[in-house]
C-alpha cells in the first residue's frame, strides 16, 4: 500500500523558491491501478519520483508498506526500490550498452541473482521481445525500447509499479500495444500500480483517476470516469483518442 | 561481485570503440612515464658509471696521514662487517720525478699514484699503442702521461728517479680512471706500483701524501657503510666518502643532473595524471544516465562505484600496456629521432621501468580518478525524471557559507589524500620530499588559482554577452553556461602549461649553468708566482709557443685584521680569527674594471681615475656572513704592513665562470702599487698534451721560480660529464615536452564529447561550420590565454624553488619562453578545440540529436 502524508515539494528556481507539490494526501491500496493525468507541469512526474524514492519531499511523508521513505538513506531506498518497485519512464532509459537481455538480467543480478537468465527471457517473452533478447537499444524501435522497460520493471517481481507517461513518446499503435501490456500485467500479477499519463485512454482503463493542476489534486479520485468529465484540460486529440477507445470498449 | 565485475565488463565490451581515444589518453600518459623512466635509469646508470669511474671506487677511504692502528682496526672490522666484495690500496702524492742519469739536473712536479692489482675498480686506464695490465708495473715499472716525456726527454724505457726509487718507463697513459684527490695537477700523472713504493721515503713528503683505500660492494650498502665509518673514525684524520657524495664541482654537477631527470619523471607523472583525470572525468559524464538508471534499479552507491571503478582500473590496465608498446617505439626513436650520439648511454626499455610505469600508471589513475568517480555518489536517480536539475541544491545558497555548504567534502578529502599521496610518490620517485613537497604544493596552489580564475573570469567576460557578433557572444556564453568546459580546461592547460614550462625553464637555467663550463677559451693552465720583471717576456713567450687567450694578474697575499662596520666591529686580530674565515689569508689583487663575470649589488664600482684612499670591492659572500657592508672600514695586513681601505662597492661573482679566478677582495689601483706583489697567469694553452708540454718548457725556460698548475685534466673530465649531463637533460626535457603538450591536447580533446549536443542544435538552426568553428575558437583561445598566464606563473614560482632550494643553481626569468608558452598555449588550445569541434561537424546533427 502506498501512503502519502502533507506531501510537498519545493524546488529552486532561479533565487526564488518554487512549490512544484503542495501538501497532498493520497492512499493506494495494494492491487489498485491508479492513474494521474493533468497537463505538462502539473507535477504528475515530481509526485511519481517522490513515490519511487527518487526525490525526496520538502515537507511530510512517504509510506510504501508502511516503511517511510524520509527515514531511509540513498542505498537503502535503492534497496527498496530493487525489491518492491519497477519504474517506466517515458524515455525508457535502457542502458545503452547492454542487451534487450542484460538489461532485463540487471536488477536481478543486483540483488545476488546470476542465473536468472530463464526467467528474463520469459519477461521478454511475456513482452513480445523473445526474438530480440541479443538486440542493443540502438538497434530497437521505441516501442520494442518501451517493453523492454517494462520487463525490466517487471524483473524482481514487484509489487509497485510506477509508468511516468509510458506512451509519451510513442506513435498511437506502439502506445496502443504498451496499454495492453499494462493492463495485461495488472490483471495477470495484481500489481499495484501509478502511472502518470496524457493518454486518456490509457487513464480510463484505470481502476481511479486524479487529476493534479498547478500541483494540487484538482479533481480527486473520480472512478472509471469519462474522458470528457474526467479531463477538461487535456488535448483534443488525446480526449478524441479516448473518446474512440471508450467507445470501443 | 559478480554483478559489479559482470556488469563493469559488459559495459566495456559495448563501449570498445567510443573508448579508444580514453586507452589512448591513459597511454600516452603512461607511455610518457615509461619513456621518460627507461631514459632517466639508463641516463642515471651512464652518469653513475661516470661518477664511479671518476672516483675508481664505490667508497674511498683516505687520509693525509698514516693510518693509526687503531684507525686501521676500526677500518678492517667495518669492512668486514659490511660485505664488501673487495678492497685495494693507493698512494697519491704530489713529488719530483727527475730523468735517469748522472748529468741529470732536469726534474719536475709529478702526481705519483700507486696502486694495487685491481685499480681501478671502475672506468679503465688506457695506454697509447697498448692496454692496460698491472704487470707492467711490477717490479719497477711506471706509467706516465706524455707531458712528462717532454719534460724530462724521457722516452718508453727510460728510466727516472722518484726520490730514492728508479722506476722503468713501460707505458704511456691516455686517459685515467680515479680522477686526483684534489681539483688540479701539479704535475703529471705517473702510475707505480703499490708494492714499489718505500713507506719510509713517503714520511719525507709529509702532508702531500694521501694513503687511500679503495672499496668494491654492492649499491645498497654503500651509504650505511660510509656513515658507519664517518662516525667511527671521527677522531682520527681518516676521511671516507662514496662515489655519489657531492665534494667537488663535478659530482654537484651529476646530481643536479639527476635531480633533474628524477623531477622530470615526477612532473610527467603529475601530468599523465591530469591526463587521466580528465579522460575519466569526460567518461563518468557520459555515464550519468546510466549510473541513474543502475540506481533507480536498485544497484546501491557503493555497488556503482566499484562497476566504474573496476573500469576505470581495465581502461587504465589497458591504457597503460599500450603506453609500454608506446614507450618502446618512442625510446627506440629517440637517438636518431633527435639526431643525439648517446655513447655510453644505452637506451633502452628497461624491465623494471616498465613494471614501475605501469605500476605508477595505474596507481596514478586510481589517484586521479578518484575526484570524478566520486561524483558517482552525487548522481540522483531524479536524473531520469529531471536531468536538469539532479545536481542543483534543493534550497538556494549564497556568499562563502552557501559555497562551503556545497563543497562535497568527501571529494574535498579525496583531493587531500591525492595530494598526500603524491607527496609520497614524489619522495620515492625523485627520492627528495623536499621536491614532492614544491610540485606538489604548487600543484595544489595552480589549481586553486585556476578554479577562482574561472569563476572570475566567467564575470570578467559577461557583458561581452551583449555583443552583436554571434560567434563572440556565444562563445562568451558558453564559458558562463551551466555544465560549462572553464574549469575543467583552465585546470588542465593551467597545470599542463606551468610543469612543461617548469620542465622548460629548469632545462635552460641548467644548460645555461652549465654551457659556461663547455667553452673553448676557459684559461687552462696558471702560472704562480710571477714576478714583476718576468711578466713582459711570460705574455711574450705564451702568445708565441701558441696560447689561445693569456691573461696576467697582479697578486698579493692580505689578512682582515680589524673590521669597523655598522653592524660588527671587530677590533683586534683574534676576534677576527674567531669569525673563522675571515682571518685566513686572501689572495687579492687590483684593478680598475670588472670581469665578466662580475657584477656591482650595493655601492659603486671606481672609475680609472686615481684615489689617494684606499678602497675595496667585496664579494657578496662576505657582506652577508660578516655584516659588513659600503661605507664600512677593514684594515689589512698586507706583507706586514697595516693597511685601511673603505668597502666601496660589493659585487657578485659568478665563480662558475670564473676565467680569470675570483677573487673576494677586489682593491682599487693606486693604493697597493708600492707593496711587492707577484703576478699570476690565466692562460689557456694547447689541448694536446704533447703539445702542451712543450708549451710549458718553452714559456718557462730559464724562469725556475714558477710553479704551474695544470687544470685541463680536471677541465676534460669536467666538459666530459657536463657534456653527457646536458644531452641528458636536453633528451628528458624535450621528451617530457612532448609527452606533456600531447597530454594537454588530450585533456581538451577530451571536451568534444560535451561539445557535441549542442553544436547539432546550432547547425540544426542553421549556423554554418565556419561560425560554429570561429565560437570555438573565441572560447578556447580565451581559456588559453587566461590557463597559460596563470600556469607560466606558477612555473616560475616553481623553477624559482626547484633552481635555488634543490638545484642551487641561479633563477633567470625567461621573459621571452614565457610570452612564447602563453602564446602557444592559447594557439594550441584553441585549434585543438576547432579541430575537435570540426570532428563533431562531421556528422549529421540528427544522428547526435537522437542519441541525445
Amino acid at each position: 500500500m502506498i501512503r502519502l502524508e502533507q506531501l510537498k515539494k519545493v524546488v529552486a528556481s532561479g533565487s526564488e523558491d518554487l512549490t512544484i507539490l503542495h501538501p497532498l494526501d493520497l492512499e493506494v491500496p495494494e492491487g489498485q491501478f491508479l492513474s494521474i493525468v493533468g497537463p505538462s507541469g502539473s507535477g504528475k512526474s515530481t509526485l511519481l519520483g517522490l513515490i519511487a524514492g527518487l526525490d525526496a519531499p520538502t515537507e511530510g511523508s512517504v509510506l510504501i508498506d508502511g516503511v517511510n521513505l524520509v527515514e531511509l538513506g540513498e542505498d537503502e531506498l535503492a534497496r527498496l526500490r530493487g525489491e518492491r518497485i519497477g519504474f517506466v519512464f517515458q524515455f525508457f532509459h535502457l542502458l545503452p550498452s547492454l542487451t534487450a537481455l542484460e538489461n532485463v538480467l540487471v536488477p536481478l543480478e543486483i540483488f545476488g541473482i546470476l542465473n536468472a537468465e530463464k526467467k528474463s527471457r520469459a519477461l521478454l517473452d511475456e513482452v513480445g521481445l523473445s526474438e530480440r533478447t541479443h538486440h542493443y537499444p540502438s538497434q530497437l524501435s521505441g516501442g520494442e525500447q518501451q517493453r523492454v522497460a517494462i520487463a525490466r520493471a517487471l524483473a524482481n517481481d514487484p509489487s509497485i509499479l510506477l509508468a511516468d507517461e509510458p506512451t509519451g513518446n510513442l506513435d498511437s499503435s506502439n502506445g496502443k500495444h504498451i496499454i495492453d501490456i499494462i493492463l495485461g500485467v495488472h490483471e495477470r500479477r495484481g500489481m499495484t500500480i501509478v502511472l502518470a499519463t496524457h493518454n486518456m485512454e490509457l487513464a480510463r482503463m484505470s481502476d481511479v483517476m486524479l487529476e493534479l493542476k498547478d500541483g494540487r489534486i484538482h479533481r480527486p479520485e473520480i472512478a472509471n470516469a469519462t474522458a470528457t468529465d474526467a479531463a477538461p484540460d487535456v488535448p483534443a486529440e488525446d480526449a478524441q483518442t479516448a473518446a474512440a477507445g471508450s467507445s470501443g470498449q | 561481485m559478480r554483478f559489479v565485475l559482470r556488469m563493469a565488463g559488459r559495459e566495456m565490451r559495448a563501449s570498445w570503440s567510443r573508448l579508444v581515444f580514453f586507452f589512448l589518453c591513459i597511454a600516452v600518459g603512461v607511455a610518457s612515464m615509461v619513456a621518460l623512466r627507461s631514459v632517466i635509469q639508463s641516463v642515471r646508470t651512464a652518469l653513475m658509471k661516470e661518477s664511479k669511474s671518476l672516483t675508481a671506487a664505490d667508497v674511498l677511504i683516505y687520509s693525509n696521514r698514516a693510518f693509526t692502528e687503531n684507525a686501521a682496526f676500526v677500518i678492517e672490522e667495518k669492512l668486514k662487517d659490511h660485505d664488501v666484495s673487495e678492497t685495494s690500496r693507493a698512494i697519491e702524492a704530489t713529488t719530483m720525478a727527475r730523468r735517469d742519469g748522472e748529468e741529470s739536473e732536469v726534474s719536475t712536479l709529478v702526481e705519483l699514484r700507486a696502486i694495487e692489482e685491481g685499480f681501478p675498480y671502475y672506468g679503465k686506464i688506457e695506454l697509447a699503442g697498448a692496454s692496460y695490465d698491472h704487470a707492467l708495473l711490477k717490479n719497477g715499472g711506471a706509467l706516465v702521461r706524455p707531458e712528462l716525456l717532454t719534460r724530462l726527454d724521457v722516452e718508453v724505457g727510460d728510466s727516472i728517479w722518484i726520490g730514492e726509487q728508479r722506476f722503468e718507463i713501460r707505458g704511456v697513459v691516455v686517459r685515467e680512471a680515479g680522477r686526483s684527490l684534489r681539483m688540479f695537477s701539479m704535475g703529471p700523472r705517473v702510475f707505480v706500483d703499490y708494492a714499489d713504493i718505500d713507506d719510509a721515503a713517503l714520511l719525507d713528503l709529509g702532508g702531500r701524501v694521501w694513503r687511500q683505500i679503495l672499496v668494491r660492494m654492492d649499491e645498497e650498502g654503500i651509504q650505511e657503510l660510509v656513515w658507519d665509518m664517518k662516525g667511527s673514525l671521527a677522531n682520527e684524520f681518516v676521511r671516507v666518502r662514496s662515489y655519489r657524495e657531492a665534494g667537488d664541482r663535478l659530482a654537484r654537477r651529476l646530481n643536479r643532473g639527476e635531480n633533474y631527470l628524477s623531477l622530470a619523471g615526477f612532473v610527467i607523472l603529475i601530468l599523465g595524471g591530469v591526463g587521466v583525470w580528465s579522460v575519466v572525468r569526460v567518461f563518468i559524464a557520459q555515464k550519468l544516465k546510466s549510473i541513474a538508471v543502475l540506481k533507480c534499479l536498485g544497484a546501491s552507491t557503493r555497488q556503482v562505484l566499484a562497476i566504474y571503478f573496476f573500469q576505470v582500473i581495465a581502461m587504465s590496465a589497458v591504457g597503460s600496456l599500450i603506453g609500454v608498446v608506446f614507450a618502446a617505439g618512442a625510446v627506440a626513436a629517440i637517438p636518431p629521432g633527435l639526431g643525439l650520439d648517446l655513447q655510453d648511454v644505452e637506451l633502452s626499455l628497461t624491465g623494471s621501468a616498465i613494471v614501475q610505469g605501469v605500476g605508477i600508471g595505474l596507481l596514478v589513475s586510481t589517484l586521479f580518478s578518484l575526484i570524478p568517480l566520486l561524483h558517482v555518489r552525487l548522481v540522483r536517480p531524479l536524473w531520469l525524471l529531471r536531468p536538469e536539475g539532479q545536481l542543483e541544491p534543493q534550497v538556494s545558497t549564497g556568499g562563502l557559507r552557501g559555497w562551503l555548504r556545497k563543497l562535497d567534502r568527501l571529494q574535498v578529502g579525496a583531493g587531500f589524500f591525492l595530494l598526500v599521496a603524491l607527496v609520497g610518490l614524489a619522495s620515492w620517485q625523485a627520492d627528495s620530499l623536499r621536491v614532492g613537497a614544491y610540485v606538489c604544493g604548487t600543484f595544489a596552489v595552480v589549481s586553486l588559482c585556476l578554479h577562482f580564475a574561472g569563476i572570475g573570469l566567467i564575470k570578467a567576460v559577461s557583458p561581452l554577452a551583449k555583443n552583436a557578433y554571434f560567434p563572440l557572444r556565444h562563445a562568451v556564453l558558453n564559458v558562463s553556461r551551466p555544465g560549462n568546459q572553464t574549469r575543467v580546461i583552465l585546470l588542465a592547460v593551467g597545470v599542463g602549461v606551468c610543469f612543461v614550462l617548469t620542465i622548460r625553464s629548469i632545462q635552460e637555467n641548467l644548460l645555461e649553468e652549465f654551457a659556461v663550463e663547455l667553452r673553448d677559451d676557459a684559461p687552462d693552465m696558471f702560472f704562480i708566482d710571477i714576478q714583476r720583471d718576468q711578466v713582459e717576456i711570460l705574455e711574450e713567450r705564451a702568445w708565441d709557443s701558441g696560447a689561445s687567450s693569456v691573461k696576467l694578474v697582479p697578486v698579493l697575499r692580505a689578512r682582515v685584521v680589524r673590521l669597523d662596520g655598522a653592524k660588527a666591529q671587530l677590533e683586534s686580530y683574534e676576534q677576527v680569527r674567531e669569525q673563522g674565515g675571515l682571518g685566513r689569508e686572501y689572495t687579492v689583487t687590483y684593478r680598475n674594471h670588472l670581469d665578466d663575470n662580475e657584477r656591482i649589488v650595493a655601492g659603486r664600482f671606481w672609475d680609472e681615475s686615481h684615489s689617494p684612499d684606499l678602497e675595496v670591492s667585496i664579494e657578496s659572500s662576505l657582506r652577508d656572513r660578516y655584516e659588513m657592508d659600503v661605507g664600512d672600514k677593514l684594515t689589512f695586513d698586507i706583507m706586514g704592513r697595516s693597511m685601511e681601505a673603505k668597502i666601496t662597492s660589493v659585487r657578485d661573482v659568478e665563480w662558475s665562470d670564473a676565467r680569470n679566478g675570483g677573487f673576494m677582495f677586489v682593491f682599487r689601483p693606486g693604493g697597493l702599487e708600492n707593496v711587492p706583489n707577484t703576478y699570476a697567469g690565466f692562460i689557456k694553452a694547447p689541448n694536446d698534451a704533447l703539445e702542451r708540454a712543450e708549451f710549458q718548457r718553452r714559456v718557462l725556460a730559464g724562469i725556475h721560480n714558477v710553479s704551474v698548475v695544470d687544470l685541463r685534466d680536471i677541465l676534460d673530465a669536467l666538459v666530459q660529464v657536463v657534456e653527457k649531463i646536458s644531452l641528458a637533460i636536453s633528451v628528458v626535457g624535450n621528451v617530457a615536452l612532448l609527452s606533456g603538450v600531447l597530454i594537454l591536447l588530450g585533456s581538451v580533446a577530451m571536451t568534444k564529447y560535451q561539445r557535441r549536443y549542442e553544436t547539432a542544435i546550432f547547425r540544426t538552426l542553421g549556423a554554418s561550420r565556419g561560425r560554429v568553428a570561429m565560437m570555438m575558437f573565441f572560447e578556447y583561445a580565451t581559456l588559453g590565454v587566461v590557463a597559460g598566464f596563470i600556469g607560466a606563473m606558477g612555473a616560475q614560482v616553481l623553477t624559482f624553488l626547484l633552481s635555488t632550494q634543490v638545484l642551487e643553481i641561479p633563477f633567470r626569468f625567461a621573459f621571452l619562453t614565457n610570452t612564447v608558452a602563453v602564446l602557444i598555449a592559447a594557439a594550441s588550445v584553441s585549434v585543438v578545440g576547432v579541430i575537435v569541434t570540426l570532428d563533431v561537424l562531421r556528422h549529421k546533427p540528427l544522428s547526435i540529436l537522437r542519441v541525445g
